[in-house]
């Protein structure tokens, strides 16, 4: 499979196998940094359903169906 | 079974939850004898705080060093004009004193934070974390953690609210600081704006589930239910799976969404404690 098929926030879109969620990220324009340390604008992203802690997305491979959604957290009360 | 005993005065005025199978009079009971405590008195906290002094909460502990402002008033409910400038912990013990003369209400002005966290949540039986920024927030969660205390999570930006139950008892879900690990939210209500019903959703689901847990936690005075497995919770049925899960609504969209929440493995605040 030259292609896969992933949904992000419920919009289906295709890349190469075994893409890191860090690299898949920053090729949909959601990061535009990979090498900065720490996420700035409280973006998280869970996957298939369970948050993915962001150390993880380096090494977090996807594969054909997965599920990424990517929300922003907020702290306001 | 709880061996307090319910007044004539208490079966009147909780009549309406009492009717409720996860309250009814033994979850009532529990209530009275509940103790929580309440980090923040704005939008969440000022309605947090109403709700559980209405629900006849044995005793509540409100945190807070702010005053009233006017910008305030729209979204936190206990404040009116008369209270601008007042201190928002002395303005919500008149308002709350009103609505429940039989809570014990007790207030630290203080501004919750690492050194004084740890002995303000002492003794409580769960914590309501409603402050507004993610220093106070990782703070809260960290003395959670320690003292293994149930902390229920709210938050709110423009139309959208965010809530977590999270128990610290070691199981498997994860912390607060697992889901920000090397995240930072520069965020608050005064850059991004706030719509009042949105963090008032925010509010009433949190009072919600700390309202339903307390029910269902028979404890006895002093006693931390999850520090001690003698008095673990017994299971309720609404309230038994939204433990570690991350929810989300846009008020707006009506969209609602919930997410697990894992434990990170090299988590410093909560891996350690396992």
């Amino acid at each position: 499979m030259s292609q896969i098929s992933i949904s992000i926030n419920g919009t289906q879109v295709t890349c190469a196998p075994n893409t890191s969620v860090l690299a898949f990220l920053t090729t949909q324009g959601l990061i535009q940094d990979i090498s900065q340390d720490m996420i700035q604008n409280g973006m998280a992203v869970a996957k298939n359903g369970s948050i993915l802690a962001k150390p993880l997305w380096a090494n977090s491979s996807l594969q054909h169906n997965d599920k990424l959604d990517v929300f922003t957290l907020v702290a306001g009360g | 079974m709880n061996n307090v005993d319910l007044s004539s005065d208490d079966i009147s005025r909780y009549s309406r939850q009492l009717l409720l199978d996860d309250i009814d009079e033994t979850g009532q009971a529990n209530i009275k004898q509940a103790y929580a405590v309440v980090i923040g008195l704005g939008g969440l906290g000022s309605l947090v705080a109403r709700y559980l002094v209405g629900a006849g909460i044995g005793k509540v502990l409100l945190v807070d060093s702010d005053t009233v402002e006017k910008s305030n008033i729209h979204r936190q409910v206990l404040f009116n004009q008369d209270h601008i400038g007042q201190h928002k912990t002395q303005a919500s013990y008149a308002q709350l004193r009103l609505v429940n003369p039989y809570t014990q209400i007790e207030l630290a002005e203080n501004q919750a934070n690492s050194s004084n966290l740890p002995s303000l949540i002492s003794g409580a039986h769960c914590v309501l974390d409603c402050s507004d920024n993610i220093t106070t927030r990782k703070a809260i969660n960290a003395a959670c953690v320690n003292q293994r205390t149930a902390l229920f999570i709210a938050a709110a930006s423009q139309y959208s609210w965010q809530a977590i139950n999270l128990r610290c008892n070691g199981s498997d879900s994860g912390c607060y600081a697992c889901l920000l690990a090397q995240t930072t939210v520069q965020e608050d209500c005064m850059s991004q704006g706030i719509l009042g019903p949105v963090v008032g959703m925010a509010a009433c689901f949190q009072a919600t589930q700390a309202l339903l847990y307390l029910a269902s936690t028979n404890v006895e005075s002093g006693v931390n239910p999850e520090a001690n497995p003698s008095a673990e919770p017994k299971a309720n049925s609404e309230t038994q799976n939204t433990w570690g899960k991350y929810y989300i609504m846009n008020a707006a969209t009506a969209q609602f969404q919930s997410f697990s929440l894992p434990a990170y493995k090299h988590c410093e605040v909560c891996q350690c404690h396992k």
